[in-house]
């Protein structure tokens, strides 16, 4: 059975039909993870021991009939800026290298209350701050239908460890565009959900008001389990709340007949859009003109205005944010200190990179006495126009439809010689975050560098349901969703089988990987 | 924006990091590029709107004490820590004023 192909539901119906073991299913996926790290770099920890101990937990009361789930069993794993119990949680950083919670973050207790099976630790960019997974402490994250190409970021190793099929699901963050980027870059579907749908405690805080835990799967149904796990009111997250009156899973129907479906004008007929990206989500209309939906135009005049603001709020929410790590209460501690003030500054200068600095920084000034009425305050401001014209749209429309971003996955080291260019890659991802809505990105064509692309739909608040089941739609019509990356050929990894029998090459490399830990 | 050194020092000293002069050098030249990025705020006239404030949700719950965690298990990741505490450099010098 080639497990890599499975779909996380997939994988859960032959668990339940005894057509599989949960320990199988761990075992070849831990295996596919070890193979296969030397060349992505997906993930940071890989957790055998403790993944084998559960899978054998969740078997027995699978068998006992006390856990039934449509997750229960699957193999997944967690982006890692998400807090694990007992497993290192490293944010990517130097700052949290050898910091293991003593506590789950709400969505991971709930996912393993689903009977999912966490078997490691994704790689992504250092405190998620980056959109091509290459800031991260542990090294750059690589795309596994290229691995001369970043997997866009910040949940790089998400996108790229189910793109390769080594699980068929993840759990990432979306603060900018951090689940639905590296999705659109990798050929996977990227979901993030409402603001407050899924608790965010236990979620290492970027910038909090923008922040939100979402899955990043195969496929859209995949994206409406994980959701239907980890959703709803948590008393430890005040922003949480119960959103849906039912599953998002069951709302899946694949009908979009008489959906309205606004397209902005200016994503696709702009100069800033790669012309095949323009091309292949012009298809995507097509196939929904054919399924009965109503295509209509609309315009969204503020594209410059919501991409500054998300980025003044985002850099001032951080720089106040991580003035926790001072050294003193968990995290980097510098060998050499004179005094408190000198501890605070050695420990934070050695521990932070370059990137998380530079945001701290801009985000300081942008709070600072001379600047905070003329762009933090205006950014605030400007949060408001923003909502109110995407409300304005959805009055006429019920999803927004827009490339997820203008190119397809850049080449490795853009970050650093073109580090403007990186962040305008989030320009269509970081409406919904500024507006708190549902959005979703999925595969839809490849470049004619055989690189993925990726078609975004964006929603009213709470309408989660409606934008995964247009998602769900194209995917019933379309089978780009099921396109995986050509690992055998491409990276010359010859895969999971060979990785069993212990003769691949890439297996063998794992030695030379410093970074990646066993817990 | 202006983000001459005069700034990026600032700001370091404000937020707790120490730049050498050729990191401060960097920044400069680094956070010259990223201000363009926010640039669009300071030509943009606001346009006047009616606020709509029904995505801000924050629910209130009864305000009653929790133990959120065991002190030892928080101490844990301490970088150093007494067992009850966690260590810190003196903040004052140590004994008292001369009579």
């Amino acid at each position: 059975m080639n497990f890599s192909e499975l779909t996380a539901l997939e994988t859960g119906e032959l668990i339940r039909l005894r057509k599989m073991s949960v320990t199988e299913a761990v075992t070849s996926a831990l295996d596919a993870a070890e193979a296969l790290n030397p060349k992505l770099n997906s993930f940071i920890t890989i957790c055998r021991e403790k993944a084998l101990k559960r899978a054998a937990e969740v078997q027995k009361r699978i068998t006992d009939g006390t856990l039934s789930s449509p997750l229960a069993g699957v193999p997944v794993a967690v982006k890692d800026n998400i807090c694990t119990e007992g497993i290192r949680t490293t944010c990517a950083s130097k700052m949290l290298e050898n910091f293991v919670p003593f506590y789950s973050a709400t969505a991971v207790e709930r996912l393993e209350r689903a009977g999912a099976v966490i078997i490691g630790k994704l790689n992504m960019d250092e405190f998620a701050m980056g959109s091509t997974s290459e800031t991260s402490y542990f090294g750059p994250v690589r795309n596994p239908h290229d691995i001369s190409r970043t997997p866009g970021g910040s949940s790089g190793g998400c996108a790229a460890a189910v793109a390769s099929g080594i699980v068929s699901g993840t759990l990432g963050s979306d603060t900018g565009g951090s689940v639905r980027q590296p999705a659109g870059c990798c050929g996977v579907t990227g979901f993030k959900p409402t603001y407050g749908a899924v608790s965010r405690y236990g979620l290492i805080a970027y910038a909090s008001s923008l922040d939100q835990i979402g899955p990043v799967c195969g496929d859209a149904a995949d994206c409406a389990a994980f959701t239907d796990a980890v959703c709803g009111r948590d008393e430890r997250d005040s922003t949480s709340r119960d959103m849906f009156s039912g599953s998002l899973l069951s709302s899946l129907t694949g009908d979009v007949k008489g959906l309205r479906i606004g397209v902005l004008k200016e994503s696709l007929a702009s100069d800033k859009v790669d012309f095949e990206v323009s091309a292949k989500v012009a298809e995507v209309i097509k196939e929904f003109e054919k399924a009965g939906a109503v295509i209509k135009k609309v315009s969204f005049p503020y594209f410059d205005e919501a991409f500054s603001a998300y980025y003044t709020i985002a850099m001032a929410e951080a720089s106040s944010n991580l003035a926790r790590f001072d050294g003193v209460k968990y995290g980097f501690r510098a060998a050499d200190y004179e005094d408190l003030n000198d501890l605070y500054c050695s420990s934070r200068s050695e521990g932070f990179g370059e990137e998380v600095k530079k945001r701290i920084l801009l985000g300081t000034t942008i709070l600072s006495g001379g600047y905070y009425d003329a762009y933090y305050l205006k950014a605030m401001k400007w949060r408001e126009i923003i909502k109110a014209e995407l409300n304005k749209i959805f009055s006429e429309t019920d999803l927004l439809l827009t490339p997820t971003a203008p190119e397809t996955a850049p080449l490795s080291g853009r970050s650093v010689s073109d580090p403007v260019s990186v962040y305008y890659s989030d320009i269509y991802t970081v409406l919904a975050n500024l507006a708190g809505l549902p959005s979703v990105s999925f595969p839809c064509g490849t470049d004619r560098n055989g690189m993925p692309v990726g078609a975004q739909f964006t929603g009213r608040a709470a309408d989660d349901g409606r934008v995964l089941n247009a998602v769900h739609a194209f995917q019933l019509m379309t089978d780009y969703h099921k396109l995986k990356a050509d690992l055998n050929i491409q990276n010359g990894c010859t895969g999971q089988s060979d990785a069993q029998a212990g003769n691949s090459p890439c297996y063998q490399e794992k030695q030379g990987v410093e970074k990646t830990y066993e817990i | 924006m202006k983000t001459d050194r005069n700034t990026v020092k600032y700001a370091a000293e404000l937020s707790k990091l120490r730049l050498n002069e050729d990191e401060t050098e960097k920044m400069v030249n680094e956070l010259g590029k990223m201000t363009k990025i926010i640039s669009a705020l300071e030509c943009s006239d606001i346009p006047e709107i009616s606020s709509d404030k029904s995505l801000s949700f924050s629910a209130m719950r009864e305000d009653e004490v929790n133990q959120s965690a065991e002190r030892e298990k928080i101490l844990e990741n301490a970088p150093e820590h007494t067992g009850e505490y966690f260590c810190a450099p003196d903040t004052f010098e140590q004994g008292g004023a001369e009579e």
